[in-house]
This record gives C-alpha cells, structure tokens and sequence, in this order.
C-alpha cells in the first residue's frame, strides 16, 4: 500500500468519516480490548501533530491524535503493531511490547508528493496532481542565514530558477527562470512575475520580509504560467504569506539574528612602496627606461605628477590607505515578533519585523521596517472574508563610500590639507575626498503600503464560489540629498519624490467537484483588471550663498538655477482567464488555460492578447500493471504544451515623445529658451511577444519514498521578440522598437532528494538541483543581404544566427609582440610590442575586425547544480548547501583582465589611479611571456582575455539545536531553537575576477560576503 | 463599475508627462520652441563636446593640430583610426542627420500652421533652412555625396541612396539662397545668437566657392561686406579694454562676441551662459588645448608651478598646436597681433616659491628637461583665445578651470574676407584677394601682402593665422583638397617629428559609417573610395 492512495479531497473526506465511525464504536468494542496505550505524535521540531490516524495493523481497530498530538488506543495484545499515518509524513509503524506510553516522532515525508502547491489564482494542488511545472522553494532554511531578500534564500534552492548574488546593502539578487527567452538581457528583461497573495506583486521584492513568507512556488512551465498571460514567458514565483493555524492560544514567536560579514574575495589598493614601483612601469617606454632592450631605468627620466601634493607625497613617503579607511565588516541583524493563531471563526498573523543591516563599504545601509497583519474571518456558512496588509519601510539614507574611488586616489594623495581640514580634492583632479562624499546629506527612504481585501461567497451550487480580490498598493520613493561640494562648492540640493498607486480587482469564479466514478474537475473563471499610477516629482537648487537647511530649503539656492521635472504614467491591464483541471481517479489528469490579456502599453492594433495551454498527466503507478512493483511508489509522466508572452514595451514604448527642456539662452544675460524635439519614433504595432513552450516532466518515488525525485525537459520557442532594430541614422534615428526576432530554448531540470540515513536519532536527507539549458537565436531581422542563403548574423550587437546570445566574440589573442619585432620590421602596423598578437583567421596577412574575429565561447552557464544537506542528530539539525555554477567547455566566459577596467587600460588613465596589491602579470621587457598585455597601451585592434566563471560555493552551513521539551517546559516556553550559520564560506573559481557568480571582473568592485551568523527562534 | 467599462477605454495609453508629436507642432509659438533645438545642435556638437574629444577632431586631425596623448591615441593616425568602423566617423554623420531631421519636422510641420504674416512664417522656414543646409554642407565637405531627405521620416526607411555631391551642394545652395532672402538683418533680429541674412550669405558663398561658381561667392561674401551692417573691429573694445593688450584679444574675451557688446565682426555666434539652465555648453577648450604646464617637474626636482592657475586655468594638454601653428606661420609677421604676447603665450613664469625658477620664464630659464615634456603636452604654448586668461567665473574652482565659458564665433567677418579673397584667388584676381587678406593684416598691423604672393596655401596660411582653434579647420583642407600633403607635412605625428603615422591618399573624404551602410538594407549605400 502506497500512504498517498486515500489522497484526493474526496477520499480523504472518506476516511476521515471512517475513522469517525472507528472512534464511535471504540467503546463498544472496548470490551475485548486488554490493553490501553496513550501517547503524544510529534514532528519534528517538537510539535503536537494533530490528526494523526492510528490503527492498530491488521484490524479496523483505530484512533487520530487530539490537537496537541495526543492520543489513546486499546490493542488487543503486546504484539499488536500500531501504524501511523499523516499527510506529508513517512507512516511509521511501531510494535507496542509492553508499554503503556508509545510516543513517536514523525519524519516528514521527503518527497513530498502531499504536499500543498499553489498554483495561481486561489486554486491549490497536491504536488502530485500537477500537471506542469511547478516547484515549490524549500524555506526551512531560509531564515537562519544573512539572507536580506528572500531571493537570496531561494539560490540554489529549485532547479531551473537562477538567482546571483549580491554584494551590496539593501539589494536584490538577479532573478531568472529558465533560459533566456528574450534577446534583450537588460534589467528585469528577464525577470520572472512575482505574484505575492494572489496579487501580481510590482513593487521591489526586498520589501517583502522572509520571515512573513510560508511558501514560495515557482511556476516553470509555459501551461503552469500561462494564466498570467502577457507576463509569464519569463516564468511566475507565487510567495503566499503566513495565515494563522490551528491553535488554542495564540502563539507568539520571537526570531533573531545576528551576521558579521567580511569579503570571500576584494581587489585592494596598492600601498605607497609598491605603487612607487609599479609606477615607473607604466613609463617603461616614455622615458622610465632606456632604449633600445628597455632593460635599465632612465636616471634622467622625469616624473611629472598629477598635482603638487601628489608629488610631495610621492617624494615624502606619504602612503594614505584609502581602502581600509572606507571598509567595515559588513553587519546584518534582525529581529521578527509575531502572533498567529485560529479558531473557527477567526485566524490572525501579526508580526512586525526590524532588519538592519551595514555593508562592506562605509556608509552603505540599509534598515526595514515591516509590519504584517493577516486575517481571516468566517462570517458564516457561506462567506469568508480577510485581508493581507502590510507596511514596509526601507530606508537606504547615507550616500556610501564607492570602491572605486579608493583606486582613483592615489596614496600619495592626502586626507588633510594644510589647515588639517579634509583636502577637498585629494588628487587635484575631481575626485571628491571620499569623506567628503560619505558626509553629504542624504536621506532615501522606500515606503510600501499594501492591502489585500478579499471575500470568499459560497454560491448555492455545491462546489461553485466566487472570490473577489481587491489590492492596493502605495509605494513611495523619497529621496533628498545636500551636496555642498557640488557646483564649485556652493551647494547642490535635490528632493525626488515619487508615488506609484497599484490597484487590482480580480473577480474569481471557482467550480470543483467530484462527480460519480472518480471523475473530478476544478474549474476557474477570472475576469479582473489592474491599474498603476505612477507621479513623481523633484526639485533642484543650486548654488547656496547659504547653506545650513540643506534640502529641506531648496529655494535658498540661485534662484536662476533651480530646476524641476514632474511626470505622471499611467498604465492599464485587462484580462480574463478560464482554466479547467480534471482528474479521473488520480490517474489521469488534464489541465486546460486559456488567458485574454489587454495592456495600454501596447500599440495602437495590438492591444490584445490570448495565451493558450494544454496539460496532461498519468500516474503510472495507479495502473494495475504497476501498482504491483514495490520498490516503485510513484511514478507519474507530465507533458504540457502552451504560449506566454511578455510584454517587452513599457508604459509610452510604442509613442513618439517629444523630449523638452530649457536649451539655449539668446543673449548676454538672457533667459532660458525651450527647445523641443522629437526624440523616437512611433509603433502602433507593437505588441507582446510570445513564447511557444512543451515541457515533459516525470515524478517519481521509489523505495518506500526514500528516493524521489522529478525531471523536466522543456523546449520554448519565442517569436516576435521586441528588439531595437538599428535603422540608418540618415532618418534622425538610430532604432526602431519593432517585434521582430525568435529565440529557442530547451533545457533540463532535475531534482533527487533521497533519504539518505533515516532512524530514530539520525537523519540525512539530501537534495541534488541540477538544471542547464541551451539557447539559440533562430532569427533576428530575417533577412540575408550577403545573399549567402543564411540569414544575415547583427555582429554589431553580437548576435549570430544559430548560435547564444551570449556569445563572446572577439580576436583570438595567440602571444605576445616583442621588442625583437620592432627591430626586426617583423610588427605589423597598429600593432606594439608587448602588445597581443592577433591570429589572422582569414591569412590575408592583415587584421581586421571583420574577417579576424571569432566566437570564442559564450557568457551563459553550461549547467548549474545545488547540493543541499539536513542531517540531524535528535536535537541538533545541520544544513550543508554547495551551489555551483558551470561552464563546461565553452560556456560561462567573462573578461577578468584587467584591461577591461577604463582606468587601468592605457599609460594616462593609470598615471592618475592606483592599482589592487600585486597588480598582474603584465608584459615589460624583463616579461616578455606574460599573461597581459603592456600597461601603457594596446594594439589598435585591442583583444581581450577571457576566463570561464565556473565555481562551487560552499554557500550555506547552519547548525540549529533545538532545546527539548524537559527544558523548553521548564522555562514555560514552548519551542526554542538556536542556531549558528555561515554563508560564503568557500569558493573554489579560476576567476581572475572579485566575483565568479556576481561577474565582478579584476576591476574594483563590492566584493561578495561571506557572513556568519547566530541566532534564536522562541515560540511562546 | 468595473465590468462595465468598456475595453477600449480602458487599454487607450494617455501620454500626460510628455508631449506627443501631434500636439506639439501645432502654433508658431511651438515652431519657435522647435527650432531653438536647431541652435543647440549646433552648439552641442561643435563646441559642447569637447569632453569626450569629439570637437576637436576639426582641429586635431588636421596640419594645425595634434593629439598630444600617444601616436596611436584617437584619430592621431588616419590611415589606421578613420575607418568606416570609427565611433567618432558616426558621431559625426548620425549628428547632422540629426540636425537635419530636427530641421525638417520644423520644415514639414510649419505648412500647416497658421501666421499671422506669410513673412514671419519664411523666416521660421529661412532658419529652419540654413540649419538644414548647413548639415548637409558639413555632410558634402566631409563624405561626398550623402542622400538627402527634405521631408520629416516617421516610418523606420532604409533605402537610401547616396546623392551625387554636386546634388547636395545644389540643395545647399537652393536652402541657403532662400535663407537670404527670408531671414532678418543683423540689426533686426530679436535676440543675439538668431541667424541673420549674413551669415546665410557667408555660408551661400562658401558653397559657391566649392561649386567653383566664384562671381557668385563673390557677390555673396560683397553682399556681408558692405551691406549688412558688419566691419571688423579695429578699436580695443569690450569687457576687458581696460586690460593691456589689443583689438584681437579683445574679441576673445568673455561678454565679447554678441553684437549688443560693440562687436561688429561676429555673425553667427553660438551662444554660452554661465549658469542658466539651458545655457551652458560644455565647452572644454582650455581644457584640452592649454598645455600640461602645471605638472611640470623642475629639474630642481620640485614643482615648477603650485598648481593650475586662474591665468590660464588647468589645462591638460590633450590636443595641442603644431610647429606649423606655433612658430612657421609667424614668419614674416614682424608686429602681427595676432603673434603677440598678450594672444599667443610661448613662456610663463614658475609660481612654485619652493621651486629654484621660481619667479622665471620656464623656457628661457631651461627649468625642465625635454624628458619632462614628451610630445610637447606639458609646455608648448598658450593660445589665449582658448583661455578666458584671469577671467574664469568667480565661484569656479580652479580644477574646473577648464571651460570657455564665452560664446563662441561660428562665423566671424574675418573669415568672410578670407572666403572672398579665396574665391578673388581662384577667380584668377589676386589683386583684390591681397586686398581683402590685407584688410585683416591692416587690423593685425601685420606686414601687408603683395597680390603675386596670394595662393590657395597662403590663404590657409592666413586663415591658421586668424582663425585657429575656432574655424573648423578639419573642413577647411578637406573643401580645399589640400589635407593629405598638409597633414604629412606640418602634423608631428605624420613627419617624423614624434611618429610617421600614415593619411591614405584616398582620404580626401570620411568614410560612410559602416553601420550604416549594414542598417541601409533595401537599398545600397555605396562606400567611398579607398575604404
């Protein structure tokens, strides 16, 4: 017997009644019993598990767990087995002996196929009745670490959803589903939809407070993601907040944690003595040394320094560390209150939640404030009515040191000047002193006010209701800075503020029933509508005679100077929806979607759009010819076909704007004149583009569920790709936003989770994610002018027929010129020596940039694969996860040379900055085979160095103990747990660059962290 | 409320934070706003530019000037650096299709549009129309025959041709006479900065003088010279008259150049106003051309100089002048202003009390090694045209030091002399061409020239002279053929001096960008020879 066989709605309503039948009778038969056993079921972390069935094996004889776990059963004999069983646990059985008290743990059953998944519009599944798709994020871990975003807590976590990493206060990591499906890779081009309670989600996901979140799905698939239509190419993630549960009292929970973060890997600056001897490098060949082998230093060369101090500096010894006086150990900490609880006619989640965190840089902070109140009220028989709300409040004040600056300003430049004020310019140049930068007044403040009405109405056909969603959401930006050094130091102010109201109404009409013979269909018809109004407004002065209020008095500035700008965009969405589940005994499922989607921003003829999907699932398993086969618990093969779209165009894309401003002054003494010009050009047929996707999936458990697992394979085709097609610049223009291109994707996702070591007080589960996808650019502008019978390649924009996007093209740097070739007339013009020999891929003897350059490899992963570890020992619970992203042979490329940083290119530029400690392995004439190239300056054709970016990560460690009851009692508490984390730990990467997965070449940049963490969960 | 709204409401996109091409070129009063979009063009790319080196490629590439980075920096080379694949090649290109895009909504819009006089509206038309063809004469003088487009494009095109160059002179020439004709007087035009019939001539005659049509040019540049009101400034004058000097740094002084200051001379003159939104242009010519002095190292081993200073600001040497411009031209000039101490500046004082010049002419003294001094960016001269010499803005910093922070001659009298005396010359009359070059060297108090020596080279000589670091010389040898054996012989970077870079002889004309040419995809635009 499979445990999940009793599991759709109405079977489980079956044996809910049979056990309620077994309990009436128990007294009855109470007179052949000999034998009473009480008990207490617990998960575990500890926690009663109500409604937990027991039943003595072999009888109909049978009990379930009270709400706190408890339970009483009389057996027969001291051989009398009992058999647990719960949803979403692994059964257990148990032989009584002689005792009286048989109290068990319950292990959570690792594949999970009961589990609850949520599919978009109010509808819920068990994971094994999905039809495309759709994965649910593990969260149990997401809170013992620094994670500020819950992105970040999701890295790694479900096969096929890449998330980078993030290195700055405050910040979201880069979010993806799947390949890429469009050509564009700015932004959030690719960007999945976010849909948090039902409600599609706009505002900035760092707002939302993980430790509110009780589930986050991740809707994969074309048919899983459709019903959100003109959005959903890019794939869905659906985060459903915490709603109360079950409890007699309120249950109060008190969570908080403290990080520490230092940097996994950081360019720093030279130092004086190093620097000095790097310097003279830079000039090997202008003087520094002397000609014609360039082998001894010029006595009679001549430095000229970028100013006066700097010379006195440098002649003096002066060695300011710029790096270390603007770095901090990065700090995180967080404290979460909240109260949940339910009856019948009430549940309630209340929390508020403080994060605070201070970054790598100094001055780089951010705080949130969150504040969450959940409800949900049954009225009566037919209506049920609550709300989501929640505050959130960011606030990202203080402008932070950059870590650029640090290798701008050289460390012979000085803090103070003569008076021992800061030297307002330390280099001479415009680099402000950078603790003149961090003292600027700045606040920037995010605020996020958000509400989800909602009514539930029974309607007088059994199983049709109807749902209506009303959602508000008011964010603000508010943003003030006081520069007074700008403007030649007489002051800049500036006031941004901007308000974005959404609004959406869904009207939801739900149907489900079980009909006769196994028959069960779940229907949802939608028809709703969003709104977005989006004002902002800001203020400039200027030029302050006096300067003590800052921003908070713009107009004391040059009143001839201020400027203003106002806008206001509104944007509008229609849509409407009918998708039809049915299942037929839990063996054959089909799920159908059709979506009409309407979006202002779209042009003129194309307003509307329609997304259908079709999806069909079999358990095999539920055969007779399977169901046999006991090693085999579950197996079941998905396929679903359908279209998504994404909707590219912005709010305005497809118009043609007129770009205004104050732009000439006629006149000495005269006053501003406007001008006005016409600034892109209209599309009145733009529209979504579509994107055309199967996917093929198979779930699967064996070996009395210690081993289960899924894997999809997916193809997606999408057509009609907005693109900014380059048009001749004789029009005025320089593109065109046109629906033009096709991009293909297939990939692979997969899942295993096995059970690795599971007894009483050791367990070991594990799961490997492994997903890679391979993407092809199937057309661009469809057309073949070279006449070849292949449509032509867009090389200006590195985009190749047949080939990634991502490709990397460029010359194939062979060596290095020497001296000797100089001498010897051997060195081709353009070239230098120490600068890269070029390979002559067409061996006409001379390079160029159209016949010379090749792809040499591609910028997008090979493949990807996490590797999570749990393994407990009764109270103490460890999580291991690695994170690895790969570039197999050609894939995963990136530029870390050093060369790709502007001011580490050329003689000038590197004259006037400074360089990370141990700077490279550049060529001089004593290195005639190094990696690099000359310092001073490169070929006229350049080349560049890639590396491949693949690592492995030791991403997270966590170790919790959870305190036991005998102690948790004692101190009138009723859960305690305390846990210690390490994120970051490891990374093992030829990467030249600070970052493998943020992509930070060796050019200054925030270094990733690496963070420790401690802290404690308390339930009341 | 909701379901009954209806779908097309609902979806129809309203613009409110911008304006739409339909509602915005409706009245004179938006036609005006349109067209002061006409004068930032220019501005912005001539003089505004200048940070990212783009406006000084008119100078830098050429016999007068020079990138003092590297060889290899930029367009230093133009065998290897002017390439149909150069940046700087499509700057410059997709610029004045800009401007001639921007020139024809005005163009196509105004048809429309009621005046209240037909002879408000043909001026509107005339501006609009000596912008459109001063595009397309920067467009013929650089790559040829380009196609042309009178009409506002509002469909994405590509099927371009390439006129001929004798078309796209016509249609300058056919633009530039209705401008004549249609645009105001020097002494009625409302405001400072407009065009005038004058500067319409000045331009009609160059065309005249590239279409080798020079009764015509000369009629044209007479017209500028006795009957609009112009004369060249003979008297110190302006803002600084006070100041020891002379007439020729008088025009380059700050406040100097708008008619209403007593300038007489200027015609066409691109304006620049220090904080005023909309006004300023980032004009960094003394950045770029005042030399590197204050880095200099003494061979003392201190600083020569304390710092950059208000005098001359903070140069940083990225272009400078040639031998040619500094010392050749200067032959034969005894008491030329132009060539003097207060316009050009060929030694300065070290400021540095610590330094053992202290208080010396930097040159004369030998304070710095040539080491000190590659390529002459550190020191070579000062040209104080470029510099608004103790006369930076109050509140400016002196690392921003840096910009103009004047209005800026785009044509200017003495040039329309030196156009006449071009077009006397190839007309085969020397005579008055000495003449008209003599009525500037009168003003320079110059040694006069004899007609035998008037040629096409001593012209140029005469305009290097008059007009460095303001004519866009890089049109001047291109118009006149003369680049390739100019740029070989009087550019360091080609004769030997600190390189030999190479200029093709087919590089009498840019290339046409190759993108555009990829972009152009239903019709063949064709590449200019060589390339």
């Amino acid at each position: 017997m499979k445990h999940f066989t009793n599991s759709n709605t109405n079977k489980r309503r079956h044996s809910l009644l049979l056990v309620f039948i077994l309990l009436l009778t128990i007294p009855f038969m109470a007179v052949a019993q000999t034998k009473r056993i009480t008990g207490t079921i617990n998960d575990a972390e500890g926690k009663g598990l109500p409604g937990v069935s027991i039943v003595e094996k072999g009888t109909t004889n049978g009990a379930s767990t009270d709400n706190d776990g408890n339970y009483s059963i009389s057996v027969s004999s001291p051989n009398a087995i009992l058999v647990f069983r719960s949803i979403g646990f692994l059964s257990t059985e148990e032989k009584v002996g002689d005792r009286k008290v048989v109290s068990i743990t319950l292990s959570a059953s690792i594949d999970d196929l009961d589990e609850v998944v949520v599919i978009g519009y109010g509808t819920k599944v068990k994971k094994k009745d999905l039809t495309g798709a759709v994965v649910s994020a593990n969260l149990d871990n997401a809170t013992t670490s620094s994670n500020v975003s819950i992105a970040q807590a999701l890295q790694g976590s479900v096969p096929g959803l890449n998330i980078g990493a993030v290195a700055g206060a405050g910040q979201n990591p880069s979010l993806s589903i799947r390949a890429q499906n469009t050509l564009s890779s700015k932004g959030d081009a690719n960007a999945p939809l976010i849909v948090v309670d039902g409600i599609i989600y706009r505002g900035n996901l760092i707002d939302i407070n993980p430790s509110d979140i009780g589930s986050i799905d991740v809707l994969k698939d074309a048919s899983s993601a459709a019903i959100y239509g003109s959005e959903a190419s890019n794939g869905v993630i659906l985060i459903t907040t915490k709603a109360g549960k079950f409890s007699d009292k309120p249950i109060v929970e008190y969570s908080g944690s403290y990080s520490l973060q230092t940097p996994s890997n950081e360019l720093v600056p030279m130092q004086s003595e190093e620097y000095k001897k790097f310097y003279t490098d830079i000039f090997w060949a202008e003087g520094a040394r002397v000609a014609p082998d360039f082998l001894q230093t010029n006595p009679d060369y001549v430095q000229n320094f970028a100013s006066n101090q700097i010379r006195e500096g440098y002649q003096n010894g002066r060695n300011t560390n710029w790096w270390d006086l603007f770095t901090q150990n990065g700090q995180v900490s967080t404290h979460n209150l909240s109260i949940r609880g339910k009856n019948k006619t009430i549940g309630y989640f209340v929390s508020g939640g403080l994060t605070d965190q201070k970054g790598y840089l100094k001055n780089d902070a951010y705080k949130r404030y969150n504040l969450r109140i959940n409800l949900d009220f049954k009225v009566n028989s037919w209506l049920d009515i609550g709300t989501q709300s929640y505050v959130s409040i960011g606030d990202y004040s203080g402008i932070p040191a950059e870590t650029t600056t640090a290798f701008y300003l050289q460390p012979w430049a000085p803090v103070y000047d003569a008076a021992g004020e800061y030297e307002t310019f330390p280099q001479g140049n415009f680099y402000l002193n950078p603790y003149l930068t961090i003292s600027q007044k700045d606040v920037d403040i995010n605020k996020n006010f958000s509400s989800n009405l909602y009514a539930n109405i029974k309607l007088p056909l059994e199983g049709l209701s109807y749902r209506i969603n009303y959602a508000n959401n008011y964010r603000t930006a508010n943003k003030s800075l006081f520069n007074p050094n700008a403007n030649n130091l007489t002051g800049q102010a500036t006031k941004n503020y901007s308000e974005t109201r959404d609004y959406t109404i869904d009207n939801i009409l739900t149907y489900q029933k079980t009909f006769a013979k196994g028959h069960t269909v779940s229907a949802t018809l939608l028809y709703g509508a969003e709104k977005r109004n989006i004002n902002s407004f800001s203020a400039q002065g200027n030029q302050f005679a006096i300067d003590a209020l800052g921003f908070n008095r713009i107009q004391a500035g040059d009143p001839l100077q201020n400027v203003i700008a106002s806008n206001k965009e509104v944007e509008t969405s229609l849509y409407s929806m009918a998708r039809v589940l049915y299942d037929y005994k839990g063996k054959y499922y089909f799920t159908g979607t059709i979506r009409r989607d309407g979006f202002s921003g779209f042009g003129e003829n194309k307003k509307i759009g329609v997304f259908p999907t079709v999806a069909l699932g079999w358990v095999l398993t539920e055969e007779t010819f399977l169901n046999k086969v006991a090693w085999l618990n579950f197996l079941k093969l998905r396929g679903s076909y359908g279209q998504t779209g994404r909707r590219g165009v912005g709010r305005y894309d497809t118009k043609a704007i007129i770009a205004t401003g104050p732009s000439y002054v006629f006149g000495d003494g005269g006053t501003s004149a406007q001008g006005q010009s016409i600034s892109s050009l209209a599309n009145n047929d733009l529209g979504w583009e579509t994107t055309t996707g199967a996917n093929l999936g198979i779930d699967f458990a064996l070996f009395k569920s210690r081993l289960s697992g899924n894997i999809d394979f997916y193809k997606n085709r999408t057509k009609n790709i907005l693109y900014a097609i380059a048009i001749p610049n004789i029009t005025g223009f320089n593109t065109i936003n046109t629906n033009v291109a096709e991009v293909s994707n297939h990939g692979l996702d997969v899942s295993l989770t096995g059970a690795i070591i599971n007894n009483n007080d050791w367990k070991w589960n594990a799961t490997i994610n492994y997903s890679r996808y391979r993407n092809k650019i199937a057309s661009i502008l469809g057309v073949d002018n070279n006449g070849d019978g292949v449509e032509d390649d867009l090389v200006g924009n590195g985009l190749f027929i047949g080939q990634p996007q991502s490709v990397i093209y460029g010359y194939d740097v062979i060596g290095m010129w020497q001296l000797q070739d100089q001498t010897n007339g051997t060195l081709p013009a353009g070239f230098y020596p120490g600068t890269y020999k070029l390979s002559d891929l067409n061996g006409d003897g001379k390079i160029s940039s159209i016949d010379d350059r090749r792809i040499l490899g591609y910028a997008d992963p090979s493949y990807r694969f996490g590797i999570s570890n749990n393994i407990s020992y009764k109270n103490f619970s460890l999580y291991i996860f690695i994170n690895s992203i790969q570039g197999g042979k050609k894939f995963y490329y990136g530029n870390d040379s050093p060369h790709a940083n502007g001011s580490w290119n050329k003689r000038d530029q590197l004259s006037y900055s400074n360089v990370p400690t141990g700077a490279w392995d550049y060529w001089m004439p004593e290195n005639p085979n190094a990696k690099y190239r000359r310092l001073d300056l490169a070929s006229q054709y350049g080349g560049d160095l890639y590396t491949q970016r693949s690592f492995i990560r030791l991403q997270d460690v966590s170790l919790s103990y959870r305190f036991p009851k005998s102690i948790t009692n004692a101190i009138k508490i009723s859960n305690l747990k305390m846990f210690v984390s390490a994120k970051n730990l490891l990374t093992i990467t030829n990467w030249n660059g600070v970052d493998p997965e943020t992509g930070a070449g060796f050019t200054p940049d925030a270094p990733v962290l690496k963070s420790y963490t401690m802290g404690l969960n308390v339930e009341f | 409320m909701l379901i009954s709204c209806k779908k097309e409401t609902w979806l129809k996109e309203e613009a409110y934070g911008f304006y739409t091409p339909e509602n915005s070129y409706t009245t004179p009063g938006q036609i005006d706003i349109a067209s002061v979009e006409l004068y930032r063009n220019v501005s912005d790319l001539l003089y505004g530019k200048g940070g990212d080196g783009t406006s000084f490629i008119f100078s830098y590439t050429t016999d007068v000037g020079y990138d003092a980075i590297a060889p290899n920096h930029e367009l230093n080379s133009w065998s290897d650096n002017i390439t149909p694949e150069t940046g700087r090649v499509s700057t410059f290109w997709n610029s004045f299709y800009q401007w001639i895009y921007d020139a024809n909504v005005i163009l196509t819009r105004i048809e429309t549009i009621k005046y209240a006089t037909e002879e408000e509206k043909n001026a509107k038309k005339a501006e609009a129309m000596f912008f459109r063809a001063f595009a397309y004469r920067h467009l013929a003088i650089m790559f040829g025959g380009v196609p042309i487009v009178l009409k506002e494009i509002n469909t994405p095109r590509r099927d371009f041709v390439r006129a001929s160059t004798t078309e796209v002179w016509a249609q300058v020439i056919s633009d530039l006479t209705y401008a004549t004709e249609h645009l105001p007087g020097a002494n009625e035009v409302k405001q400072d900065g407009r065009i005038t019939k004058g500067a319409a001539y000045h331009m009609l005659a160059e065309a005249y003088i590239v279409t080798k049509d020079y009764p015509k040019a000369i009629t044209a540049t007479s017209q500028v010279i006795n009957n609009l009101g112009y004369s060249l400034m003979k008297t110190r004058f302006g803002t600084k008259k006070s100041d020891p000097g002379d007439v020729y740094w008088d025009l380059f002084r700050r406040g100097n150049q708008n008619r209403k200051s007593g300038n007489m001379e200027a015609i066409y003159v691109s304006q620049y106003e220090y904080k005023i939104p909309g006004g300023q242009i980032d004009d960094s010519l003394p950045r770029f051309l005042v030399p590197l002095y204050w880095q200099l190292q003494g061979v003392d081993g201190k600083s020569l100089f304390v710092g950059p200073s208000f005098q001359y600001g903070r140069g940083i040497g990225w272009w400078a002048a040639s031998d040619y411009t500094i010392n050749q031209i200067w032959a034969n000039t005894t008491g030329d202003i132009r060539n003097s101490e207060y316009n050009i500046v060929r030694d300065i004082k070290a400021d540095n009390p610590k330094s053992a010049f202290y208080g010396k002419d930097i040159v004369a003294s030998g304070a710095f090694k040539s080491s000190a001094n590659l390529l002459n960016r550190y020191w070579s001269a000062i040209f104080t045209k470029a510099v608004p010499v103790n006369d930076f803005p109050d509140d400016v910093l002196i690392n921003a030091a840096n910009n103009t922070f004047r209005d800026r001659y785009v044509i200017r009298l003495a040039e329309t002399y030196l156009l006449r005396a071009e077009a006397y010359l190839l007309s085969g009359n020397t005579a008055l061409a000495a003449q008209d070059i003599n009525q500037l060297r009168k003003r320079a108090s110059s040694p006069l020239v004899n007609a035998v020596d008037v040629t096409v080279d001593f012209i140029l000589d005469e305009r290097a002279r008059e007009l460095f670091a303001e004519e866009q010389r890089l049109l001047t040898i291109l118009r006149t053929n003369t680049n390739i054996e100019r740029i070989r012989k009087y550019n360091p970077m080609y004769n030997g001096t600190y390189a030999t870079n190479k200029i093709n002889s087919y590089q009498n004309l840019w290339p046409i960008p190759s993108s555009e040419i990829e972009r152009n995809t239903e019709a063949k635009l064709v590449q200019n020879p060589g390339y």
